[in-house]
């Protein structure tokens, strides 16, 4: 019996170990960790020459920045990533660019700009592309390719900080690469209080810069309508003495939008307070949803 | 009257009777007080209506529309009546209309094309070979994946 039991617990330990398609835990992500080769190359019909290069290398989780400046052309790509398995990236890119094209008939300067939001998932065996000025025919083209490597070592148990190493800078300066490591999964905690007492509430993990439904069910024992929120995590900034998180928020119950596009930025660990007012609601009550935001358990420490 | 000849005495009257049949109504006319009544009536008529047609003016009898083969008179087109100093105005008001049209139209796309005349940025030279805008044609940034031996992907 007590054999049979053990072998049940090592069954059951054994498959939570091994499944989820989601992030890594936060142990197993401190013997992992990223590395993403930045080549900077001219490719032309006759063959390819590298300009540059930057290792950068960091835990699970480590964004980075690629900026390109010309006298006429700015580029900003933003590239947010997560590890979602031990053979894949999920990349969220953001790409704007700015030209300037002209002057107007007044003499005042004309600029084409673009703005484009991409999300990749990439495996250690591929290569992202960027190409900042498009294709080019048979010409040259400027190639920015990205190099995603898995390190998984035993020995790297510490969380090191982000490395960047400039292996080969590029000659003109023209474009500055930076990375970063915020955290990206948080706890949501949404509390809906009537008159300083709690009727409705509900959680979720929210990841950075996406969209996440919240359904705050009644916890009393009058039962009361469902209010929905579509809850964003839209800005972490490091900063001192403490980091600061934006949110930006829809608040809906099953009628009609009670807040729309309501937003706030406060320190993590803090709460959000919205009072609530609205002509659909009883006036004799004071309404409040307050919004407790936590570093999710799978983020890596600091 | 209920002579049998009658017809073909009033036939003989207006010269229709074939001459071999002639003789033979003259001989019974002769002999029939009915029949000789009534040649002596279409023989007024006849008188008559000779006198009255070489008194009276010509008169334009109206034409009579043929009949097509199914029988059926064709249609006559109708015209749009227009007292001509109406008709006068009215194109003259259409050719300025649409002189106007071509004047103001001509000088809007005029005007429009001297606002639209932008001065387009030459191409970057001054930083030299070293500078990354040796490769900028105008084109669209792009992002993509590929295999690290393969053709691209956009996942």
């Amino acid at each position: 019996m007590k054999t049979k039991i053990l072998i049940i617990w090592l069954l059951f330990l054994t498959a939570i170990s091994l499944c989820g398609d989601g992030p890594m835990t936060s142990a197993k992500d401190q013997s992992r960790r990223i590395r993403f080769q930045i080549v900077t190359i001219n490719e032309t019909a006759a063959g390819r020459k590298t300009l540059a290069q930057t290792t950068i290398e960091g835990l699970p989780g480590t964004d980075f920045n690629i900026a390109l400046k010309t006298k006429n052309f700015t580029m900003q790509a933003k590239f947010l990533t997560d590890l979602i398995s031990v053979e894949q990236l999920k990349i969220r890119a953001k790409l704007n660019t700015r030209r300037f094209y002209g002057k107007s008939p007044l003499d005042l300067p004309l600029y084409e700009e673009d703005a484009q939001d991409k999300q990749l998932k990439v495996g250690f065996d591929e290569t992202i592309v960027l190409l900042p000025f498009g294709r080019n025919g048979g010409g040259e083209t400027l190639k920015i390719e990205i190099i995603p490597t898995l390190i998984s070592s035993p020995e790297a148990n510490k969380a090191a900080p982000i490395e960047i190493k400039f292996d080969k800078p590029l000659a003109s300066s023209e474009i500055a690469i930076e990375a970063i490591k915020i955290p990206h999964y948080f706890d949501v905690e949404a509390v809906l209080l009537e008159d300083g007492k709690r009727i409705a509430a509900g959680n979720s993990e929210c990841l950075l810069e996406e969209e996440q439904e919240i359904i705050l069910h009644s916890t009393g024992q009058r039962e009361i309508q469902e209010f929905r929120t579509k809850f964003t995590v839209d800005k972490y900034t490091r900063g001192r003495p403490k980091d600061l998180i934006g949110i930006k928020f829809d608040l809906y119950d099953a009628r009609q939008t009670l807040l729309l596009s309501a937003a706030g930025i406060n320190v993590p660990d803090g709460e959000f307070v919205y009072r609530l007012e609205n002509d659909q609601l009883p006036k004799n009550k004071k309404y409040e949803l307050i919004f407790r935001i936590r570093n999710s358990k799978k983020e890596n420490p600091d | 009257m209920n002579c049998e000849f009658a017809e073909k005495v009033s036939i003989m009257i207006d010269g229709e009777l074939p001459p071999e049949e002639i003789e033979s109504v003259r001989a019974h006319i002769s002999e029939c007080p009915d029949c000789q009544e009534l040649e002596r009536d279409f023989q007024f008529f006849k008188r008559q209506i000779r006198e009255s047609a070489e008194d009276s003016p010509q008169i334009a009898l109206p034409r009579i529309p043929a009949l097509d083969i199914d029988g059926i008179a064709p249609t006559r087109k109708r015209g749009l009546s227009i007292p001509i100093p109406v008709f006068v105005g009215m194109v003259c008001l259409i050719l300025i209309g649409w002189t106007g049209m071509f004047y103001f139209g001509e000088s809007r796309s005029v005007r429009l094309a001297e606002d639209s005349t932008i001065k387009k940025a030459p191409p970057e030279t001054s930083a030299g070979e070293r500078s990354l805008a040796r490769f900028d044609n105008g084109g669209r940034t792009e992002l993509f994946v590929i295999p690290r031996n393969g053709e691209e992907t956009n996942k």
